[in-house]
């Protein structure tokens, strides 16, 4: 009787446990990418990244114990203008060689609200940017699209999607990013906003 | 009746600068306009919006083209001006040798 409670424990909480899929966020196409937007004053920047990395534990069924973590390679930063590339990148502003990566570690997932297939929420995580790492809080949208990885695959694949988005403001002076310098053409607030899609491989 | 100028004497090189000058400015504001008449920097890439049919994530691809931008207006303008300023300087050095004549 011991035994047979003892074993039944074991596949309940094991069960429990597998009910989160755990989505990767490695994509092949290219298409995930993080994007940048400046306003200053006296000039505009914007670009995207798209070498992006990571995982995310989801369940649909409780969206608010997500967990996970995405990475962006600082390399894989864009601007339509070659030198403003290289200046963003150097070691005065981004300082690459130095920080190659950047990361978000979800730490919090409150959820607020379901529409339709997006279910809307709030989360709270780790930003780490140019090796200084601060507490923000972002809305986010998950999008839970079961079968359709085979579609994205052209059948190799067969699995779930899950996609992300999430809009949010950060400060540069507060990762270091010459703080209070350059304001009239590099703006301090840096507003990002994530598209990402990540993949759960099931057959 | 008019004497022509050889070719090396320095009116003949003022009236080269001008239209060098000239052509310069008229061929930098054609050239902007032409690509777009861009008011931010030179461009040295473009960014094309695409939309991923299954997860509908717009996502940008870069691609190598050369967008002249206000940089490169007020650098050709100013390349101009400067050519001009050239004339002026070949026209007076002209009036000098003469004078000192």
């Amino acid at each position: 009787m011991k035994k047979s409670s003892l074993a039944l424990f074991f596949v309940l909480t094991s069960w429990a446990g597998a009910s989160a899929d755990v989505f990767d966020f490695k994509d092949a196409k290219g298409v995930n990418n993080i994007a940048f937007m400046l306003d200053a004053p006296l000039e505009s920047i914007s670009g995207t990244g798209n070498d992006i990395s990571g995982t995310v534990n989801f369940d649909p069924k409780n969206p608010s114990a997500t967990t996970g973590s995405i990475s962006l390679k600082t390399e894989s930063l864009m601007v339509t203008n070659s030198v403003m590339r290289d200046h963003m990148l150097g070691a005065g502003w981004l300082d690459a060689k130095k920080h190659p990566e950047i990361t978000f570690t979800a730490k919090k997932v409150t959820t607020t609200q379901q529409e339709g297939k997006a279910i809307k929420a709030t989360v709270v995580g780790d930003l780490t940017l140019k090796g200084i790492t601060k507490e923000v809080t972002a809305p986010i949208t998950f999008t839970h699209i079961p079968g359709k990885l085979a579609d994205r695959t052209g059948g190799k694949m067969k699995g779930d999607l899950l996609v992300i988005r999430a809009d949010f403001p950060i400060n540069r002076s507060e990762f270091g990013i010459k703080p209070g310098e350059n304001t009239e053409k590099v703006a301090e607030t840096i507003n990002i906003r994530m598209s990402l899609a990540g993949a759960c491989v099931k057959e | 009746m008019p004497q022509s100028q050889p070719i090396t004497s320095p009116k003949s090189f003022a009236k080269m600068f001008y239209i060098f000058a000239s052509i310069l400015a008229f061929a930098t504001v054609v050239f902007w306009g032409v690509k777009g008449f861009n008011t931010g920097w030179t461009k040295t890439q473009i960014a094309l919006i695409q939309k991923d049919e299954i997860t509908e994530i717009d996502f940008i691809t870069y691609q190598d083209a050369f967008v002249p931008g206000i940089d490169f207006l007020l650098g050709g303008i100013a390349s101009a001006i400067a050519t001009s300023a050239l004339t002026f300087f070949v026209s007076r050095k002209k009036s000098y040798t003469s004078s000192k004549k």
